[in-house]
């Protein structure tokens, strides 16, 4: 006989949680669109699991004059509706189903670290923060550490932190039936029009979603954000060249996920450079917004 | 304590049989009903994941490796509180409603969130209940498709689906009808691109989805009080006012979709 039964815990508070969840095998369970099928499916049986449900400070999100702060509790279908950040609205209109984004929220996609997540391609591009806690104290990884290092033992995701939007964000995939399959590969990019930054990157290429600096820096240094179509040459071909760049930054990618067999990495990898290219087009074709500060050109 | 489902009994039964037998085991009725049980039961290699939608092989009883029960738990079924005992923790809000509750018109499909059969409202919003962990929804209200209003669209919209031909083999046509009400519900006036998106995570493979979007579109024609939409092929036979729907229900001769 392997120990007591398995309990839930359903605690109120995030300080309750990260109590429970420092006990050796517990499992945090948020929106349960992965956790659940994973049980039915025959994963390990935690020792126990720590609903989130209850936790009603996890479900906040706040804006602030240089950061939006997203609750891990949020769903998709609630970032759906919040105005302040568009881009990461639109991705999360795109993730699943109504019902998987009734249930499914950004701590669990940060838990469940799929590699084709869809929330995760453009929290990378986006340069958001993730906002932890455990026994040990707060703490604050960026999303690729925190992929990076796997969650450790004992830490509950609270928040993800971003940059607020000043410029066009785009996020493209490609997949079969978005409702029921994640995307196959997917890419986004980032514009920060007052600081000039450019961030992309793409997901479905390696373990964790991929940012792409050359082509990031070959964006940032061959347009002017700050001023609408200010950039030399045609903006077909700074798309195409942000493409291929893209594409060879995958094609050297470190921790390649592997083929499979409709899908050859080949394949993928000139498909996140037709995405980015796109996407990157998108960018340039955006307005300005007027209401935007306008700030020094990169 | 279970009872035999009297309908229900397709594929998956058989497929548990079959795979019971092959494992030189008795399939009795005491059969746990725990279908989340981790396929641990002898003969299996452990460490064997069962594919999707495959139901695992029935543990015996004495199994080390079994799913312990929890405590007892409540839950709020169409306004209906319902005690479970002796489920696993595991347990979906899918088996328990099926399997310890007897509610089966909570369609089992793919147990995975992608096909939408399970649909339920938890707390009002729409989810599967596959990927709802049955003792977390201790504190919630749940509606299944019996549970939904008889006054408000459910009924409607079940007998536009009769009407239109919208049923087949009817086995997504439950969680159907709880995500069009949800919808109408929420977006009386969706469009019909806005229809699709909210309906994509229901899948049906008999009927093409043309006539359940036909007969949703003529639900919320009636709503806005006028006629059967202009675009709507197959329009003829359907009454146009609100009150018509469920006045045209027991007159309809289709026979019960339920």
């Amino acid at each position: 006989m392997k120990g007591a039964p398995p309990v839930l815990y359903r605690p109120g508070t995030v300080g309750e949680a990260v109590r429970l969840l420092a006990q050796p095998d517990a499992e945090p369970l948020a929106g349960g669109t992965d956790l659940v099928p994973a049980l039915r499916a025959g994963a390990p049986r935690p020792r126990a699991i720590v609903s989130l449900r209850r936790v009603l400070e996890l479900r906040v999100r706040g804006v602030g004059a240089d950061a939006l702060t997203v609750g891990a509790a949020v769903t998709y279908t609630e970032l759906a509706e919040w105005s302040p950040a568009p881009g990461l609205a639109a991705v999360a209109r795109c993730v699943g189903s109504l019902q998987v984004r009734n249930a499914g929220t950004v701590g669990g996609a940060l838990g469940s670290a799929n590699p084709r997540g869809d929330l995760l391609t453009f929290l990378t591009a986006a340069d958001a923060q993730v906002l932890l806690c455990s026994a040990r104290g707060p703490r604050v990884a960026s999303v690729a550490e925190f992929l990076a290092g796997g969650r450790r033992r004992g830490d509950l995701v609270t928040a993800v932190r971003l940059p607020p939007a000043r410029g066009p964000q785009v996020f493209f995939k490609i997949g079969g039936r978005q409702a029921a399959y994640p995307a196959l590969v997917s890419c986004a990019v980032v514009v920060d029009r007052l600081t000039g930054r450019v961030g992309a990157a793409v997901g479905g290429i390696a373990t964790a979603p991929l940012r792409v600096t050359a082509a990031e820096e070959f964006a940032a240094s061959e347009v002017d954000w700050s001023a609408r179509g200010a950039f030399r040459g045609s903006a077909q071909a700074v798309a195409r060249r942000f493409g291929e760049l893209v594409s060879a930054a995958a094609r050297q990618a470190p921790a390649q996920l592997p083929a499979g067999q409709r899908d050859p990495v080949d394949y993928r990898c000139h498909a996140v450079g037709v995405l980015a290219a796109r996407a990157l087009a998108r960018c340039l074709a955006a307005p300005a917004q007027p209401s935007m500060p306008v700030g020094v050109g990169a | 304590m279970r009872r035999r489902e009297p309908v229900e009994q397709g594929a998956r039964q058989v497929v548990t049989e079959t795979e019971a037998v092959a494992a030189g085991r008795e399939v009795t009725d005491a059969r746990p009903a725990a279908a989340s049980q981790p396929a641990t039961g002898r003969g299996c290699d452990p460490g064997r994941r069962p594919e999707h939608g495959q139901p695992p092989a029935p543990v015996a009883g004495d199994d080390p490796a079994a799913p312990l029960p929890v405590a007892p738990y409540r839950l709020h079924v169409d306004g209906v509180p319902r005690r479970v005992t002796g489920a696993a923790l595991e347990e979906s809000l899918l088996t328990v409603l099926r399997e310890r509750l007897g509610i089966t018109s909570v369609k089992d499909a793919c147990e995975h969130g992608r096909c939408g059969s399970c649909s339920v409202l938890l707390d009002g919003r729409l989810v599967n209940s596959c990927t709802v962990l049955a003792a977390d929804a201790a504190d919630a209200r749940i509606s299944t498709v019996a549970g939904l209003p008889a006054d408000g669209l459910a009924p409607v919209l079940q007998q536009a689906f009769l009407r239109h031909g919208a049923v087949q083999c009817g086995f997504c046509t439950p969680g159907f009808i709880v995500s069009a009400t949800d919808l109408l519900t929420r977006r009386p006036d969706a469009s019909e691109d806005e229809l699709r998106e909210a309906l994509a995570g229901n899948i049906c493979r008999c009927t093409g989805y043309g006539r359940i979007i036909a007969a949703i579109r003529a639900v919320q024609a009636e709503l806005a009080g006028g006629g059967e939409p202009a675009a709507g092929g197959e329009a003829a036979g359907d009454a146009g006012t609100v009150g018509d729907a469920s006045a045209a229900g027991p007159g309809d001769g289709t026979g019960e979709g339920a």
